[in-house]
């Protein structure tokens, strides 16, 4: 059975491209523009692995991580951020919540693959 | 007769209510062929979008070339389509994507349609065109001479959209030319100010001299202060500590075309970040605690405040009795690091002893203004 990933970022744009670039390689990818509704996502898909945007209006990044801890809605440690910030204060509280790994915007499209092949191939199996 | 007067007044009611009624249903029709034509729009952008999209992505992945992907795009609309597609993308790509990207910007269908929306284009069209001949690092002597033209456009934005291209070029002299002309037009954001002058810093051969540059627009008095101001703010995060020296001389004489104290109070500030405590004497010395502007006093107050020293207590103390609550708040604030904080209420006006209380019991979070 394909992978499943789940991408939250309101970018639409780069968000299809890497949709695209993912469901080439026999991922099953799920697309959500906005923190809200991801939440609901991540119930509802249970994603392998969720790319996450920092910078979206609403409910961020951040808090979108806050409330994946707090509630226990997945493993914490299969989140990959994307950011327009440089590592800053915010980005070591995702680190130090949990999260996988992040990747700061423009990034290299085949640089973030590896890093989604990487991080699902160390990660334990979610049964 | 009266009745003559009566017929002429009901004419002329009739008249009126006619053209009320005509002008009525004309503005009705305009509104509805407006909301038409921009659906019909958004429908055909949505299509365009959605036939371009993928070609840009096999382009991008090597399944389609470059020649393929120019002779997808026919129609303008695909041409607008790709092109807001390719400058977001190149925004937030990196490496081979990002190169892929750029190289798409100097097809033939771009280039022909923005050079002709920079001749007869509306204000939106003039700024998608600026925005291309910046994203494309233009050498085009024809396009330059209409991006400078467009410097002096009456819309702050194509201003600064022009001078943004114009700072993108590769001869040092136009983008100095381009900052010129920019810093001395009113009416600019402070935004636009601080992206212009921190991207022509940024393209500056040589750091040292685009300082200098930025030095002699502050000194300018055809400068408008609100715009030498911005610069003057911008100096920490560029990182030009070799103007300490230069500031605090021009912070030491007047200058006279200062409005309402904003060249002043920037100077503060930035001196603060720049020199901090070593050049604190320069607060009695020139009595901007003083100062008829309330700007100026704030910034004053929070220069000690973040510098304290007790030998300034007597201006804190000025300060804390100021007509400004905003400036009482930070002098008041700075005075509870004072070893005689206790008994400072003895030295206060009486009608400011439950502020300070207030000041002092909660930080100045909470003052009664009542």
């Amino acid at each position: 059975m394909s992978k499943k990933i789940l991408l939250i970022d309101d970018d639409t744009n780069i968000a299809n491209y890497v949709k695209f670039r993912l469901q080439k390689k026999g991922y099953e990818i799920r697309h959500i523009d906005n923190g809200l509704d991801g939440v609901d996502g991540i119930k509802e898909f249970k994603p392998d692995l969720v790319i996450l945007d920092m910078m979206m209006p609403g409910i961020d990044g951040r808090e979108v991580a806050e409330i994946v801890k707090e509630e226990n809605l997945m493993d914490i440690s299969r989140i990959i951020v994307l950011s327009g910030k440089e590592v800053s204060e915010e980005v070591k509280a995702l680190f130090d919540l949990g999260i996988h790994d992040y990747l700061q915007k423009p990034f290299n499209i085949d640089n973030l693959i590896i890093r989604i092949e990487r991080a699902l191939s160390n990660l334990p199996s979610k049964e | 007769m009266s009745s003559y007067f009566d017929s002429i007044a009901i004419d002329f009611i009739r008249i009126t209510l006619y053209v009320l009624v005509s002008l009525f249903f004309i503005l009705i029709a305009f509104v509805l062929v407006r909301r038409v034509l921009l659906k019909k729009w958004a429908i055909i952008m949505e299509e365009s979008e959605a036939k371009i999209l993928p070609t840009l992505y096999w382009y991008l992945d090597g399944e389609m070339s470059k020649l393929d992907f120019s002779n997808s795009l026919n129609n303008r609309y695909e041409v607008i389509a790709a092109f807001r597609n390719i400058t977001e993308m190149i925004d937030n790509f990196d490496g081979e994507q990002k190169k892929k990207l750029r190289s798409l910007l100097n097809l033939p269908h771009f280039n022909r349609y923005f050079i002709e929306s920079l001749r007869n284009g509306t204000p939106l069209k003039l700024a998608q065109a600026c925005m291309y001949f910046e994203k494309k690092h233009t050498t085009e002597r024809t396009v330059i001479n209409r991006l400078r033209e467009l410097q002096y456009h009456e819309y702050p934005v194509i201003k600064y959209a022009s001078t943004l291209a114009l700072i993108n070029t590769s001869e040092q002299k136009i983008r100095d030319e381009a900052m010129n002309v920019f810093i001395h037009s009113e009416g600019l954001a402070s935004m636009a100010i601080n992206d212009i002058i921190y991207k022509y810093c940024n393209f500056h051969e040589n750091s040292g001299r685009a300082s200098d540059v930025l030095f002699r627009h502050i000194t300018d008095v055809d400068v408008p202060v609100r715009n030498a101001a911005s610069i003057i703010k911008m100096m920490p995060d560029l990182g030009f500590y070799q103007l300490s020296d230069d500031l605090v001389e021009f912070f030491r004489f007047p200058y006279l075309h200062d409005v309402e104290g904003v060249l002043t109070s920037a100077l503060i500030d930035t001196l603060a970040d720049l020199s901090g405590r070593n050049i604190l004497s320069l607060v009695p010395e020139n009595k901007t605690w003083n100062s008829e502007h309330s700007n100026v006093r704030l910034s004053t107050a929070k220069w000690i405040q973040k510098f304290y020293s007790e030998e300034l207590d007597p201006i804190l103390l000025k300060l804390a009795e100021d007509d400004d609550l905003e400036v009482r708040i930070i002098a008041q604030l700075a005075l509870t690091q004072s070893s005689n904080s206790a008994k400072m209420h003895n030295f206060l006006n009486t009608r400011y002893h439950q502020e300070w209380n207030e000041i002092l019991h909660t930080g100045g979070s909470y003052v009664d203004t009542v």
